[in-house]
């Protein structure tokens, strides 16, 4: 039996209720639904926003993290008034304030093999609104676990993806994505930037994905790929088949429980002390300082994007993008200290990690990389 | 000729291009022509054993060249193959 709608519903919803395939019924199919969104950052703000505003009766937010401000250049549901808060109670927050006859369920913790069945369990979706591969690989395999759809969606730069992985329907993410890329072959959006109002396209296309599939309207993503092009508004469909040895979802499949997605990708899942190489391998922006002064101070080898220069800088650093750097090591002297750094020490991490397999052992990595440098030596440079 | 669709994530490792027209009658002569005019766009793209890495798919005509005929698949002079690989950003 459907929950009946209060006269401010009626009210509220009066834009849906006139449209004949979603009508009286279909709202009150809405209010009886109940949607996951894992992550409340560049993707689940549109998508809880829009679910919200459309009436799904339940819907909840997982992550771990507090608004910072460079969120706010994309992650919509969050504001200048909440920096420093919860990120799920900021956006709980907002959605209520947008549609008080909505319940909103807010779990402060990572996404994981430990929780992620009993948390997901409870809904008839998941909208994967994640930033890393192990969460992405764990929604899914829980969403086909579970038997229940998988809204995906994925951003970088001006780079759009989005589908939806239903197991019973068509293929799941492994079988687009059988496994992960190497360790730090793919930059994250903190590494490699993204257009702020990117997400908001995916989010808003995930958001309408799941409301056909909660209403049971229209031709869902299930067995296509929206690639979405920001730069030159191009959207490519591409077909999905179910890949007969998917691993997960394929007749022979051979993963029948949650796995270790760290341990599978190689990366962490959520932020686990970023832009350290390990104590060994580290230095810190106090030590640099003394070393510069030494009497053979190290190279200072800046591996970030050249454009990203021109925001900060320090004074006599090599710059080789960590992308070409496999191909440049012969313009390094492996018998010089050389001393690692990009923006925050992830990527920097990834070159020592490099150079030392290729034989460099004199090398360090600045930990917490020029940001740390700006907050902790040279205030005068700023954070980005 | 044959053209490759690249995506912003690899751009920058064809001069900046976001389509690269290549020869080849084949996705593997296309890859091929691809990378030795683009080296380091290579090891995004494969493996040490020249395999196509598993976080890479390319599509011709809309179709997985994975359920097509793999790198044996042909592609005609006027096809685009658009090659995409898994981000995680969100």
């Amino acid at each position: 039996m459907l929950p009946e709608l209060s006269r401010e519903e009626i009210l509220r919803y009066s834009r849906h209720l006139l449209i004949p395939d979603v009508g009286l019924e279909g709202q009150r199919k809405l209010k009886d639904s109940s949607a996951l969104v894992i992550g409340t950052g560049g993707l689940g703000s549109p998508v809880a926003l829009y679910l919200a505003a459309a009436g799904v009766g339940r819907i909840g937010l997982v992550d771990y993290d507090v608004v910072d401000p460079t969120n706010l250049q994309r992650q919509v549901v969050h504001g200048t008034s909440t920096v420093g808060h919860l990120k799920v109670d900021s956006a709980r927050k907002r959605l209520l304030d947008l549609n008080p006859f909505i319940q909103v369920e807010a779990l402060n913790e990572p996404f994981t093999s430990a929780n992620a069945m009993k948390v997901a369990g409870d809904y008839d979706i998941i909208i994967d609104g994640t930033d890393n591969f192990p969460t992405r690989y764990l929604s899914n395999d829980v969403a086909v676990f579970l038997g229940i759809p998988n809204v995906y969606g994925s951003i970088y730069r001006f780079d759009g993806q989005a589908s939806v992985f239903d197991s019973k329907r068509g293929p799941c993410y492994r079988c687009l994505f059988p496994e992960p890329p190497p360790p730090g072959m793919v930059p994250t959006c903190a590494e490699g930037g993204v257009l702020g109002v990117l997400p908001g396209t995916i989010g808003t296309i995930q958001a309408t994905e799941a409301l056909k599939m909660l209403l049971g309207i229209g031709s869902s993503l299930v067995g296509r790929l929206l690639l979405y092009n920001a730069l030159d508004m191009s959207f490519e469909f591409v077909h999905l088949k179910k890949n007969p040895n998917c691993r997960v979802c394929g007749p022979n499949a051979d993963i029948k429980e949650l796995i270790d997605y760290e341990e599978f990708c190689g990366v962490p899942g959520h932020d686990v002390d970023e832009g350290s190489a390990g104590a060994s391998w580290d230095i810190t922006p106090l030590e640099l300082t003394r070393t510069l002064k030494s009497k053979n101070p190290p190279l200072l080898l800046d591996v970030r994007e050249p454009h990203e220069l021109q925001i900060s800088s320090l004074p006599g650093a090599m710059n080789i993008p960590l992308g070409l750097l496999a191909a440049r090591l012969s313009e390094l002297d492996s018998a010089r200290e050389m001393v690692v750094f990009c923006k925050s020490g992830t990527r920097s991490s990834r070159a020592l990690e490099l150079l030392v397999s290729a034989g460099f052992k004199r090398v360090k990595n600045l930990k917490g990389g020029i940001n740390a440098w700006a907050k902790e030596i040279d205030t005068r440079l700023p954070t980005y | 000729m044959p053209t490759f669709c690249v995506p912003s994530l690899m751009k920058y490792y064809v001069d900046d291009q976001t389509e690269v027209q290549v020869k080849g009658g084949t996705i593997a002569q296309a890859l091929n022509d691809l990378t030795t005019r683009y080296p380091t766009i290579k090891t995004h793209i494969m493996d040490s054993q020249g395999r196509l890495r598993r976080h890479v798919n390319l599509f011709v005509n809309k179709e997985n060249i994975r359920s097509l005929n793999g790198v044996d698949t042909r592609v005609e002079e006027s096809d685009k193959i658009i090659l995409m690989s898994s981000i995680s950003g969100g």
